[in-house]
């Protein structure tokens, strides 16, 4: 073969259309750098809520200074403290990608994810503990008459919707997480096949 | 924003549209040629999009429009394996972990097996020859070649010479 037919063959199969690396490689990797700033702005928005609870109830309870709101003001105290360590560790090291690639980008975006659905467990666990905490004592004191019938009603109802939104949205945010697992998977099994 | 601004926008949009119809694939390739990582040829790619879209409206003509895309093209690619070289982005365990899968010997989707030895033996060829080899391979003339590269016609003859030999060297061993 002379070196202008090889030079031709060469070229004939360089010029064949290259394959895609994935249709959505590049649309997690863009959907990972936006998520930055919600995911910024939700652990701000979660740390003024804790610092809130803590300043809040331990000005309550010192102005109510009794031993029932001082057992009160402990319970949200652990309560926060714990949720807010327990978002500390679940989003540490996922604020940005340790490589700026694709890939680097669609293991951070699964990560966030699978963060997300240990954020739901746990949020499920605390509310199932603060259920449990909070309606037996509120209807403690209701029965030793401590609490006026209007406003335990109105306690409960209030408990009651606040469930309702919690539920809403860790189904909701649960659902979004197994999406996004889904397409970082989807994609990664385009790649083999 | 002004009118004329608006316009001057929506003609560069235009001029970007047409660049990547005429030069989308060649690009590809290129990319292909310096990465072999599925993601990391996305990322290279990108950068040269973006590289152009920045460069474009100071392009007034003085080469052609191809011999000024491949510049850039090939210029940022170089940049782009060096900052791999200093940094080993690519090098991150997890990083590596998910490239693995997407690019071992099943997972790249490379259909043509003739394409997949030729594009294997141009990335392991040297930087300046693979260079002046995918130019050639994109039908560029060795005037261009030499423009684009900014070396002199006889060094592009060459360069394409050694990075013949090697090409075939290479594919011979592969068969």
């Amino acid at each position: 073969m002379n070196s202008d037919q090889e030079m031709k063959q060469w070229r004939e199969a360089w010029q064949i259309e290259p394959p895609s690396s994935g249709p959505a490689s590049a649309e997690i990797r863009n959907k990972a750098i936006r998520q930055e700033k919600s995911l910024r702005f939700k652990f701000i928005l979660e740390m003024a809520l804790a610092v809130t609870l803590l300043v809040g109830s331990a000005i309550y309870s010192s102005v109510k200074h009794n031993a029932e709101m001082l057992l009160w003001m402990v319970l949200v105290w652990l309560l926060t403290i714990a949720a807010s360590a327990f978002s500390i560790w679940n989003w540490q090291a996922l604020w940005r990608a340790s490589a700026q690639s694709v890939a680097g980008y669609m293991l951070l975006y699964r990560a966030r994810a699978e963060a997300t659905l240990r954020a739901v467990k746990f949020g499920w666990a605390l509310l199932v503990l603060q259920l449990f905490i909070v309606v037996p004592w509120l209807t403690y004191d209701r029965l030793q008459h401590r609490m006026p019938q209007i406003r335990y009603g109105f306690a409960m109802l209030l408990l009651a919707l606040l469930t309702f939104v919690y539920v809403r949205m860790f189904l909701r945010q649960r659902r979004k997480a197994l999406e996004e697992i889904q397409l970082v998977d989807g994609e990664v099994a385009h790649c083999e096949n | 924003m002004s009118q004329t601004e608006q316009d001057k926008k929506i003609e560069l949009a235009k001029r970007y549209e047409a660049l990547w119809q005429e030069f989308g694939p060649s690009l590809q390739r290129l990319a292909f040629s310096y990465e072999f990582l599925p993601q990391a040829r996305e990322d290279l790619l990108q950068e040269i999009l973006l590289a152009l879209w920045i460069a474009l409206p100071r392009f007034r003509g003085e080469s052609s429009l191809r011999t000024f895309v491949f510049r850039i093209a090939h210029n940022r690619a170089l940049t782009h394996v060096w900052r791999r070289k200093r940094t080993g982005i690519h090098e991150d365990p997890e990083s590596l972990q998910l490239a693995d899968k997407r690019a071992g010997p099943e997972g790249t989707a490379i259909h043509n097996a003739t394409q997949e030895r030729l594009l294997q033996a141009i990335r392991e060829l040297p930087l300046s020859l693979k260079q002046v080899m995918t130019l050639a391979l994109e039908e560029t003339s060795h005037a261009e070649i030499a423009e684009i590269l900014g070396i002199s016609e006889n060094n592009v003859a060459v360069r394409l010479n050694r990075a013949r030999n090697l090409l075939r060297e290479k594919l011979g061993g592969r068969q």
